[in-house]
């Protein structure tokens, strides 16, 4: 049994009955009130004319004083049933005659209630009652008082309760019969709408329509808008299909490993390629089951970064192995990438695995033929430093052979060119000395080296140099690297200056990192007014193999640099100008005091 | 009777009244003791010629007299005569004072003789011997008077109105040839309350 609150019809049906019931009881109610009052003042009426014509014929009755007159008069009234009591009195309130209805009142005598104390008329205790004064020829011959009961009111109004009992019975029933016919056209519709609709969110079967109606009330036009919300929930259905067939199909062939995240980090999808890659089922991989494949050596620091993302919503970039299904570990980098919704929040992350081993094999490859192309280099430097002691040597050893009386002379000049290669040799050395552990490093003295390493190629472009410096800047880094740093930008300048040109060096410490944060460190400036770098090359110029030195360089000279001043969580900045004349290029370096995080 | 007669005129000096009533009381059953039937009749007449006097004034109210009974611009009024000694003294007076039917003030007149009732609406005719009242009636005849009299048997010589008394009160009866022979019309009304009612055959 449907009950009243679920259902439509029930509730048109009990709202007709309603609305017609109290249509039918107001109505009735209405005209009871109405005939009640009318039918009581006709009682009133009545009993008032009957008072009169009794008066009347008691005149003479009273005015001979014959009381047996006036008792037959009155017994008249026998035949109104619902006169209980009439009395004549005298005008001044005398009993003279009566007449009871019950005959065994007959005795009673009842005092006239004189005009004065009552109104003329009442009704009380079921009983209407009034007097009328007899006039006889403009005089008071005496008065009337008579009873009557309400009997003929109250079979009026069991009449009327018994109409208005059966009008009600048949309007309800006419009422319960419209609203059944009205059903078919106004709740059948609805029921048939509404299963529908249950249809559809019970089995999702976007499919299903609501049947129409013939007419074209407002029921048709929810039914008609239903149907074609119903066709375009279909067609986005199926264009939502298509579109994550197409994604998945786009995910499962990229290279790379890509999953997606809820807002709180929960992995609830990889591509294909991950469980390829690993091995693994999905329902390992669920939630945070991707911990597995990581290096447990790793995890800490990976864990700690992805959430500090999924707490500030800032993008993922970390580097680090994963484990794949034949048990080794490749390096991926990895992105994760926050999707926001309409309000700014986070509503998922995207993120990619790229397998980067290779690659930085490669660099590594890279790297490491960089510095033995920069070690060739150095050992022509210093062949060349060496040379010219060498060949002053080679001179004062023949001149000592040729001139014996000023050998000693000659000696000690060659001892000098000597001193001269042993200064270049240690300094050398220093270079190559392996620097694999950090250790403090003086930046002031490594400067100083790396001009003297470049003063026989200073000299010889008669190049100005300005060493701008105090003594003691000390970081903590690996000090090869640091020196090889400013050796590149100081080599650098050198091949940019034309002749007579002028080189700036300056150095200090900075309280401030170039990145904003409040960072203790060394900021070094290489300074040239050479050729200047043009606008299109400074974006370039740190990648791998780009050269504007087509026949001399390798191309990897800054981008080893870029790399060797991250390594040390610095940063390096790059201006330039290309103006004809007044042209310069200026490399800054931060190097932070020490590491952060150490 | 008397003094019962004294009852509402002595109410103001109610507490004399008690002190004097068993004196007085002694003195009325004495009297009404001792005296003879004829004396307590003598008594009577006042209070029983009250009301008839008062009947008298009030059957006119149930009678209509033909039309032209009373032609206009005469200034009789509605005279109520008396035919003979009159038995009512000044008290047919009182009542009629002031008092009017059909819009004409009532009047009293004293006649000795039949002839003088021209005019008359009503008539009493005291007491006479009945040859008298025989011929008074026979001249009287087809008059639209209204001939009342308490003289025993006065319906069946001919008039309309007869006295009685019944049981102390006073009722009368009513002989209506004579009257409609008059062309005097008496209400149901008045019928109603009569003893008897003498229809013509």
């Amino acid at each position: 049994m449907v009950s009243i609150r679920d259902s439509i019809s029930k509730k048109l049906t009990a709202l007709n009955m309603l609305v017609s019931g109290a249509a039918v009881l107001l109505a009735c109610a209405a005209f009871l009130a109405y005939d009640v009052n009318s039918f009581r003042q006709t009682l009133l009426n009545d009993l008032s004319i009957q008072a009169q014509i009794i008066g009347y014929n008691s005149v003479s009755a009273l005015i001979f004083d014959d009381q047996q007159s006036a008792e037959k008069t009155l017994s008249a009234l026998q035949a109104s049933s619902h006169i209980i009591y009439a009395g004549v009195y005298k005008p001044d309130g005398q009993f003279f005659a009566a007449y009871w209805r019950d005959s065994k009142d007959r005795e009673r005598r009842l005092p006239l209630a004189l005009p004065s104390e009552m109104p003329n008329s009442w009704i009380r205790e079921r009983q209407f009652a009034l007097v009328r004064p007899i006039l006889f020829d403009g005089k008071l011959m005496g008065n009337v008082y008579i009873r009557s009961d309400v009997r003929a009111l109250f079979d009026r109004l069991r009449n009327y309760l018994t109409i208005l009992a059966a009008i009600l019975t048949i309007s309800l029933a006419a009422a319960l019969l419209v609203s059944r016919m009205s059903q078919r056209v106004i709740s059948a519709p609805i029921m048939a709408l509404a299963k529908t609709a249950q249809v559809i969110s019970r089995d999702q079967n976007y499919s299903v329509r609501a049947p129409p109606i013939e007419n074209r009330d407002e029921i048709a036009a929810l039914i008609d808008s239903f149907n074609k919300m119903l066709a375009e929930i279909q067609k986005r259905d199926t264009a939502l299909q298509e579109s994550e067939e197409q994604f998945r199909t786009l995910a499962d062939s990229v290279p790379q490993l890509a999953w997606m995240a809820e807002p709180d980090g929960h992995i609830f999808w990889y591509n294909q390629r991950w469980y390829d890659y690993t091995g693994t089922r999905p329902e390992q991989m669920k939630g945070w089951g991707w911990q597995s494949l990581h290096d447990p050596k790793v995890l800490a620091e990976v864990l700690e970064r992805w959430r500090g993302s999924i707490a500030t919503g800032r993008r993922f970039e970390m580097v680090f192995p994963l484990r794949g299904r034949d048990g080794t570990f490749r390096d991926f980098l990895t992105l994760a990438t926050p999707i926001l919704d309409a309000q700014g929040r986070v509503a998922r992350w995207f993120g990619t695995n790229t397998d980067v081993t290779e690659q930085r094999r490669s660099e590594e490859a890279l790297r490491r033929s960089e510095k033995l192309a920069a070690t060739g280099r150095l050992a022509a430097s210093i062949a060349h430093e060496i040379n010219n002691p060498l060949e002053a040597v080679t001179n004062l050893v023949y001149l000592a052979r040729k001139h014996p009386s000023n050998v000693s002379t000659y000696l000690k000049l060659a001892d000098h060119e000597l001193d001269r290669i042993a200064h270049i040799t240690k300094n050398t050395l220093g270079f190559y000395r392996d620097s694999a552990s950090r250790s403090e490093v003086n930046v002031s003295e490594v400067l100083d080296e790396v001009l003297v390493l470049y003063s026989g190629k200073l000299n010889f472009k008669k190049v100005k140099l300005r060493s701008e410096y105090p003594e003691g800047i000390k970081i903590v880094g690996y000090a090869g690297e640091v020196r090889q740093i400013f050796a590149n930008l100081v080599a650098n300048a050198i091949e940019a200056l034309s002749p007579e040109g002028c080189l700036t060096i300056r150095a200090s410490k900075v309280q401030t990192g170039p990145d904003g944060f409040c960072r203790q460190g060394v900021r070094v400036t290489v300074l040239d007014n050479g050729s200047g770098i043009a606008a299109e090359d400074r974006k370039k110029i740190f990648e791998p193999f780009y050269t504007t030195k087509k026949d001399v360089g390798t191309g990897l000279g800054l981008w080893l640099t870029l790399d060797l001043v991250r390594k040390h969580q610095g940063s390096i900045r790059l201006r330039s100008s290309t103006r004809p004349g007044r042209a310069w290029t200026a490399f800054s370096v931060f190097l932070p005091e020490r590491p952060p995080g150490n | 009777m008397t003094a019962h007669r004294r009852i509402p005129s002595t109410n103001k000096c109610y507490r004399c009244w008690r002190i004097l009533f068993v004196p007085i009381a002694t003195m009325v059953l004495t009297l009404l003791l001792f005296a003879s039937p004829q004396a307590s009749a003598q008594e009577n007449k006042p209070a029983e010629y009250k009301v008839k006097a008062v009947y008298l004034y009030n059957f006119g109210k149930f009678v209509q007299w033909p039309a032209g009974t009373a032609p206009e611009g005469t200034e009789n009024g509605f005279p109520i005569c008396v035919l003979g000694p009159d038995p009512f003294g000044a008290t047919l007076d009182e009542i009629v004072k002031g008092e009017s039917i059909e819009g004409q003030s009532l009047v009293t007149r004293r006649i000795d003789r039949v002839e003088g009732a021209d005019g008359c609406r009503i008539l009493f005719i005291t007491a006479m011997p009945k040859e008298r009242l025989t011929m008074t009636l026979q001249t009287l005849q087809s008059k639209p008077v209204l001939t009342v009299s308490d003289m025993p048997d006065f319906c069946n010589r001919g008039g309309m109105i007869q006295f009685v008394l019944q049981a102390d009160k006073v009722r009368f009866e009513v002989n209506l040839p004579p009257a409609e022979k008059a062309g005097l019309t008496l209400s149901s009304q008045l019928l109603k309350v009569a003893t008897s009612v003498l229809k013509s055959p």
